[in-house]
């Protein structure tokens, strides 16, 4: 009986989410959930990272804008399919997981951060200035859109189901991530890294694999969004957006995929619901998301579950009353 | 079983052990007595390669383990239970033994088995098995940390100040766990201990660390009757 009522949901849920760009037939709002989306992917390869691991890393904007430059310069000046740049970009993370990752094992805490803050900042200044490769503040235009079957992916609501189906593939992915043996590592590693080690597993190698996978998943997310704009500059990818993600991680529910991806939706959708408050929709928006790390410090999904349980209980209390 | 000889044990300039031989046989529980900073814990670390170790050599069933990180130790059998127990509190505590033998592949049923083993072993742990394991009680936890080192179907168990932190009643209980594990299991134990008392009483053979130098050695029996290691370590 509970099991149905929850398949119900998520049937629902999903009805929702696929007739979404037809509901609101908004270009508008279909460009807003698009991003969601790309967010999405983001957030749930930061999670391994920040959120099971511990390590809060500020270097997602550093990671993205390489996966989107990846992937927009081979298409470019190769000529060659997205699908090749999506793929380079996801090699990218790798290599870029290797080299965020041999740092994290000596440095701890807020080091760590700053070293992630610094990549982000090399790589907006190497982005601005190698104007030959990249064409500097002017960034990248005519990037090619995907194509499936022939068909160019070139409207927002087309994006949006192909985006879907990638989100849905991360989805799968990341869940079966953090619910495995390998979920419970990355959390065990969090709480004490000592005594994971005295099990006799490799830390190095297993810290290494979850930058790998935080970063394939942000280069990858680069590139989508690469290629929906069809216009990347380096001005997108300041620190601001690093701690977008960071929020995204936070405000959901740390180190769960749900709380993820509430996160993800939260933080997109938030500040363009509040664009009617002209100047004052940035303080609005960071007032909101401060108050409700500070009132759910679980994150909203389980403030969410706290008050469902809460109302249940309320209601046969009264049924037992009456 | 194990033999290490000879050690120098470094951090960074400072030596903190002194030519240090020790040696664990089959089935045997061993002892390593001293005072604070007397460099018990070091002597752990050292074995599995956790400091830096500049002369000397280990070996472990006649194999040389001088080169191996302490993750390899552990692989080959040779698992700590740490001092202070470094228990993963957030999770539950079955979540705790399952991590005890991550690098063991067991199926759901050997798992079970495993598991109910160390039920069996310690039948708190079955009771509070969904609860978190930093709810528990300083006992429990430091029965967890013995059972999350068991998981991992150790060879050798070495335990870094069991008795730390805990009423003498619950002392007692754990010492009568290291002499079942030790004829039960055919555990070979390596107890460090500040609780020179007890770890006299159940090791056969025991080893006085004092300032980074091994003093004495031998027969615990034996040693628990000389005038010098009573006055030191037994209060007279």
């Amino acid at each position: 009986m509970k099991k149905n009522r929850r398949l119900m949901y998520y049937i629902i849920a999903g009805i929702i989410v696929l007739l979404l760009p037809v509901i609101v037939r908004n270009e508008y709002w279909t460009v807003v959930f698009v991003r969601v989306i790309i967010n999405m992917i983001v957030a749930l390869g930061l999670n391994f990272i920040t959120g099971l691991i511990g390590q809060m890393n500020l270097g997602t904007a550093g990671i993205y804008a390489l996966g989107a430059y990846g992937s927009a310069l081979l298409t470019n000046k190769t000529g060659c399919s997205p699908w090749l740049g999506l793929l380079f970009a996801a090699f990218l993370g790798l290599v870029i997981g290797v080299a965020l990752g041999y740092p994290s094992l000596r440095l701890k805490g807020v080091y760590f951060s700053l070293t992630t803050i610094g990549f982000t900042m090399i790589v907006q200044i190497f982005l601005n200035n190698l104007t030959g490769l990249t064409g500097g503040s002017q960034g990248v235009q005519h990037i090619a859109p995907f194509t499936l079957f022939g068909m160019a992916i070139d409207t927002y609501v087309k994006s949006y189901y192909l985006y879907l189906i990638f989100a849905l593939v991360a989805l799968f992915i990341a869940n079966r991530i953090v619910n495995s043996k390998w979920g419970r590592l990355f959390r065990s590693l969090r709480e004490n890294s000592d005594a994971v080690e005295m099990m006799g597993v490799d830390i190095a190698s297993v810290k290494i694999k979850a930058f790998c996978v935080c970063a394939v998943f942000g280069t990858i997310g680069g590139a989508m969004f690469a290629h929906f704009y069809r216009y990347i500059s380096p001005a997108t990818y300041t620190t601001d957006v690093s701690m977008n993600y960071v929020l995204m991680v936070l405000v959901g529910g740390i180190g769960s995929v749900p709380g993820t991806l509430v996160g993800a939706a939260i933080i997109t959708i938030l500040p363009e619901l509040l664009r009617g408050l002209g100047e004052y929709y940035l303080i609005t928006f960071y007032i909101i998301i401060l108050a409700g790390i500070l009132a759910f410090p679980n994150g909203w999904i389980d403030a969410g579950q706290r008050l469902i349980t809460r109302i249940k209980s309320h209601n046969t209390v009264k049924q037992k009353g009456a | 079983m194990l033999k290490v000889s000879h050690i120098d044990t470094f951090y960074d300039n400072v030596q903190a052990l002194f030519d240090v031989s020790i040696e664990v046989g089959d089935e045997e529980i061993v002892a390593v007595i001293g005072s604070n900073g007397a460099g018990k814990s070091t002597l752990m670390n050292s074995i599995v390669g956790a400091v830096e170790v500049r002369h000397g050599t280990r070996e472990f069933n006649g194999q040389n383990i001088s080169k191996l990180k302490a993750h390899d130790c552990a692989r080959k059998g040779i698992v700590q239970v740490p001092e202070g127990r470094e228990i993963f509190s957030k999770m539950t505590v079955r979540e705790n033994l399952e991590m005890g033998s991550y690098c063991i592949k067991r199926n759901a049923k050997e798992m079970n088995d495993k598991l109910g083993q160390m039920y069996y072993l310690f039948p708190k742990l079955k009771e509070r098995a969904k609860q978190k394991a930093g709810t528990l009680s300083g006992g429990e936890q430091q029965m967890v940390a013995i059972a999350r080192g068991l998981m991992a179907d150790p060879k050798l168990l070495m335990c870094d100040e069991p008795s730390l932190g805990l009423a003498p009643v619950i002392v007692d209980d754990m010492f009568d766990i290291f002499q079942r594990v030790n004829k039960e299991m055919h555990i070979p134990i390596l107890l460090v201990e500040q609780n020179a008392f007890m770890a006299l009483d159940i090791s056969n053979r025991c080893y006085v660390l004092e300032n980074g130098h091994m003093i004495a050695e031998g027969d615990s029996k034996d040693l628990a009757r000389q005038d010098t290691i009573r006055k030191a370590y037994l209060g007279g």
